[in-house]
């Protein structure tokens, strides 16, 4: 509730965001840059998979209903993955049910956010999830 | 064997062995007795024969002592007078006293007088006579005047009686001048003679080793002691034999033999004949009698009554039994049409429930079968058999596993009703026949499955309904599943472009590049697509809710802090549509409350979502308070309220007051559907006070704080 984020919180940070709905994509990544985002984008899991190895993100942002690789998969090799692990991977879906969220959970994503997303608060709900990550936290700490 | 049989056999047996026994009886003791009464007859006689021939010694001796003791006779032996024996010795003498030889002697045995009398003339007796004599001891010499003898010699091969009598005075005085010595010969004339005296037939014969053989025997038993010997010749005559001893040496010389008639034995006989005869008749005639009142008064009348039960037992009609005799047999009779009277009533009524039964039974619309403890049939009955095409009693005598292999259902039940189990299934029969079958197993006294009752009726209208509920019921579950498949793709489909729609908006709204209309507009699509979101969670909710797919989990909740919370996000649509929302929470509420931490806030929310939206102007007021172990939520407004017919479907789903207010205040009304549901899940209820064009108050009463 008293969390605030500052406007160039997030500078310097790369974040991969991965969904097959282009829109999607853009108002996400338009939110992210406002906070000084590096984002990069993927519109399947596959190429994902290949951007996150590439870019190394502070976090990840995928849907999860995607061609090729699904976002459960795609967080599981993450997770498989000694190099990737410890990125925290965070689920936007438009899947609404309770028994979706726990299956992600369980497949690996650190948090789940339903679509529609709300522009004011995207952001800082987004980071706030991730509060109780050491390094994502202490990253914040410095700016 | 039959009774006239039996007793004809008892009864040949008992008199036969009567008759055997009294004939053995007779035997040993009345012939016997006979036979014994002969002995002592014919010892009689033996003794009249001693008597007799004692009686001929004795006479002799006592006439030839009347000769010896007499002067005449004393003087003659001094002086022989020829006249004396002129006189006295005549052969009339010897005929009178039967003497055959005369011998007197003197005292020194010297003969003076020896005659013999023989055939009318007396001539001199024969020397070797006359040397016996004079060597006979006993004889010859008579040693005082009472020396008097008697007994038997024999002479040639012949016994002669003989006695000597001691010649003495007239007055019995001796001296003892001699001897008067008497002979008499026992020839066959004397023989005859005594015979005719004694009326016996009499036989002599002297010892010697000529001796038939009877005589034999009875010399040899007379030897050992027996005073006499007696012995039957035949069935007519009986012999006795006596010894006669003789004179000198007291040793047996002669047998005399007697015969007579055996008159007892054969009277004897003749008892005896004469009892055995009485007795067979007495036997028969008693076996005949016996037979033929047997005959009369039990086997006929008893042959009667066998026929009469006979014919009775083959079912003939109007047979009378001998009943008119006052005795055991006719009381029998009585008692017997007595029993079949009652028998035949107690037949008849059998037979008539029997036959209520058969027809009960075969006219009902179902099956009766019974099966054996092995699964036999034993009864298989009942108009439902049409159904299943099989005839009444068709398989009885068969196994029902035989008969019915291709039925595994029914033969598993049969096995579970043979363990013990009462129940009721359905079965498939045929393709076309269900059955409804009650299993109910038969115990005896022991508890012992000895077999099982199978009642079943025609279920196949009943099946088929149940089929067809059963496909309803699984049409339904898909048709449901196919709904929340849907309303979840739905959901999704929906939300994916809504997510472009508020993104952008957002965005846009985010820059200054607009002109105030255009924020306006852009706002207005900000706060539409938030409606149509809210809607499409309502939805999805409902849907979730009606499937019954939602589980409620207590957990703890401040609920003060969630209460404020929902305050504050309606305070702002309120101020902007100029109301005023009031919410009270008293202080017996506890803070924390164990209650599901999603439904809770969702029906405030409701609640004054609905009370906001439906209220132009005036207030909104709730109240959040204890009731014993309710928690009470009050929402009242100042908005258009509900009329009476509609406090009910105002609960359902899709529902509002009219469709003109779905134009006016927005909005599909899931809201009062979704309270209504989430209360109704949590033991609560929902109530509802309104007046048309004044105000609605809402009041939730939720059982949670025990």
């Amino acid at each position: 509730m008293a969390f605030q984020l500052q406007p160039n919180a997030l500078k310097g940070w790369r974040v991969v965001v991965i969904d097959d709905e282009p829109d999607s994509l853009e108002v996400v990544k338009f939110l992210l840059q406002r906070y000084g985002a590096e984002v990069h984008t993927a519109t399947d899991g596959q190429s994902g998979l290949a951007l996150i190895n590439d870019v190394r993100p502070m976090f990840v942002v995928s849907d999860l209903a995607m061609p090729k690789i699904t976002g459960e998969e795609l967080v599981r090799r993450v997770k498989d993955d000694r190099v990737l692990s410890h990125i925290p991977m965070i689920a936007l879906s438009a899947h609404a049910k309770k028994e979706d969220y726990a299956r992600a959970i369980s497949a690996g994503f650190h948090a789940y956010m339903v679509k529609p997303l709300r522009p004011e608060t995207f952001v800082k709900d987004l980071i706030r999830l991730m509060l109780d990550i050491p390094h994502i936290a202490s990253a914040l700490e410095k700016e | 064997m039959s009774l006239r049989r039996k007793t004809v056999l008892i009864l040949s047996i008992v008199l036969a062995v009567l008759i055997i026994l009294m004939i053995l009886a007779a035997q040993f003791i009345v012939f016997a007795g006979y036979n014994q009464l002969e002995e002592q007859a014919i010892q009689n006689e033996l003794q009249r024969v001693r008597n007799l021939l004692q009686t001929e010694l004795t006479g002799l001796q006592t006439s030839a002592f009347d000769y010896s003791r007499w002067d005449d006779t004393y003087d003659y032996v001094v002086s022989p007078d020829p006249t004396y024996i002129e006189d006295n010795y005549i052969p009339l003498t010897y005929d009178d006293f039967g003497l055959d030889v005369i011998f007197i002697l003197d005292a020194e045995q010297n003969v003076v007088y020896a005659v013999q009398h023989q055939d009318g003339e007396l001539v001199d007796p024969p020397a070797d006579l006359t040397e016996l004599v004079l060597n006979t001891e006993r004889l010859a010499i008579r040693r005082d005047e009472t020396d008097l003898v008697s007994g038997y010699i024999e002479w040639n091969g012949r016994l002669v009686m003989a006695v000597s009598t001691p010649i003495v005075t007239s007055e019995g005085e001796g001296p003892v001048r001699g001897a008067m010595i008497w002979l008499r010969l026992i020839d066959t004339d004397e023989i005859q003679r005594l015979t005719e005296i004694s009326r016996l037939t009499l036989d002599l014969r002297i010892i010697n080793s000529d001796l038939p053989e009877s005589w034999q025997q009875a010399q040899q038993a007379l030897m050992a002691g027996q005073t006499e010997w007696i012995k039957p010749v035949n069935n007519n005559l009986i012999a006795g034999f006596l010894e006669l001893d003789a004179l000198e040496s007291d040793t047996p010389i002669a047998l005399l033999r007697v015969e007579t008639n055996r008159n007892i034995h054969q009277q004897g006989q003749r008892s005896l004949f004469l009892l055995v005869a009485a007795l067979v008749v007495i036997a028969l005639t008693t076996f005949l009698a016996v037979m033929i009142l047997l005959e009369r008064l039990v086997i006929n009348r008893l042959y009667t009554l066998n026929t009469a039960v006979h014919q009775i037992g083959k079912g003939k009609k109007g047979v009378k039994l001998p009943t008119d005799e006052p005795d055991e047999l006719g009381q029998l009779a009585k008692t017997m049409e007595q029993t079949f009277a009652a028998l035949n009533k107690t037949q008849n009524e059998l037979r008539q429930s029997e036959e209520r039964l058969r027809t009960l039974v075969a006219s009902a619309p179902v099956i009766l079968l019974t099966l054996d403890k092995d699964g036999v049939f034993t009864f298989l009955q009942g108009r439902g058999l049409d159904d299943i095409d099989v005839q009444p009693g068709q398989y009885v005598g068969q196994s029902v596993f035989d008969v019915y292999q291709h039925n595994p259902a029914f033969l598993d039940s049969i096995r579970r009703a043979l363990n013990g189990e009462v129940f009721n299934n359905l079965i498939d029969f045929t393709d076309s026949v269900a059955l409804s079958i009650w299993y109910s197993p038969v115990k005896n006294e022991q508890g012992m499955v000895e077999g099982v009752i199978c009642v079943a009726t025609n279920a196949t209208e009943r099946k088929q309904i149940e089929d067809n509920l059963r496909a309803a019921k699984e049409a339904a579950e898909a048709a449901s599943q196919a709904k929340s498949t849907f309303l979840a793709n739905m959901s999704h489909e929906l939300r994916t472009p809504l997510n472009a729609i508020i993104g952008f908006v957002g965005i846009m709204l985010m820059g200054n590049t607009l002109s105030e209309k255009d924020y306006h507009r852009a706002d207005r699509i900000r706060v539409n697509g938030e409606r149509l979101l809210s809607l499409i969670d309502d939805i999805l909710d409902l849907s979730r809710i009606e499937a019954g797919r939602v589980t409620l989990v207590p957990e703890e909740v401040n609920v003060r802090e969630e209460v404020h919370f929902l305050e504050k996000r309606y305070a702002e649509e309120a101020k902007e549509k100029n109301l005023s929302l009031n919410v009270t929470i008293t202080d017996d509420v506890p803070e924390i409350i164990r209650i599901d931490r999603d439904a809770f806030p969702k029906i405030i929310d409701n609640l004054l979502s609905n009370a906001i939206k439906f209220t132009r102007e005036g207030s909104v007021d709730m109240f959040v308070m204890r009731s014993g172990v309710n928690l009470n939520i009050i929402v009242s407004d100042t908005g258009v309220g509900i009329p009476p017919h509609m406090h009910q479907v105002i609960f359902e789903s899709f529902r509002q007051v009219d469709d003109s207010s779905t134009r006016e205040f927005g909005g599909m009304g899931l809201g009062l559907a979704i309270v209504h549901h989430l209360c109704k899940a949590m033991g609560g209820t929902i109530q509802l006070e309104s007046v048309v064009n004044q105000g609605s108050t809402f009041t939730v009463t939720l059982p949670i704080l025990s």
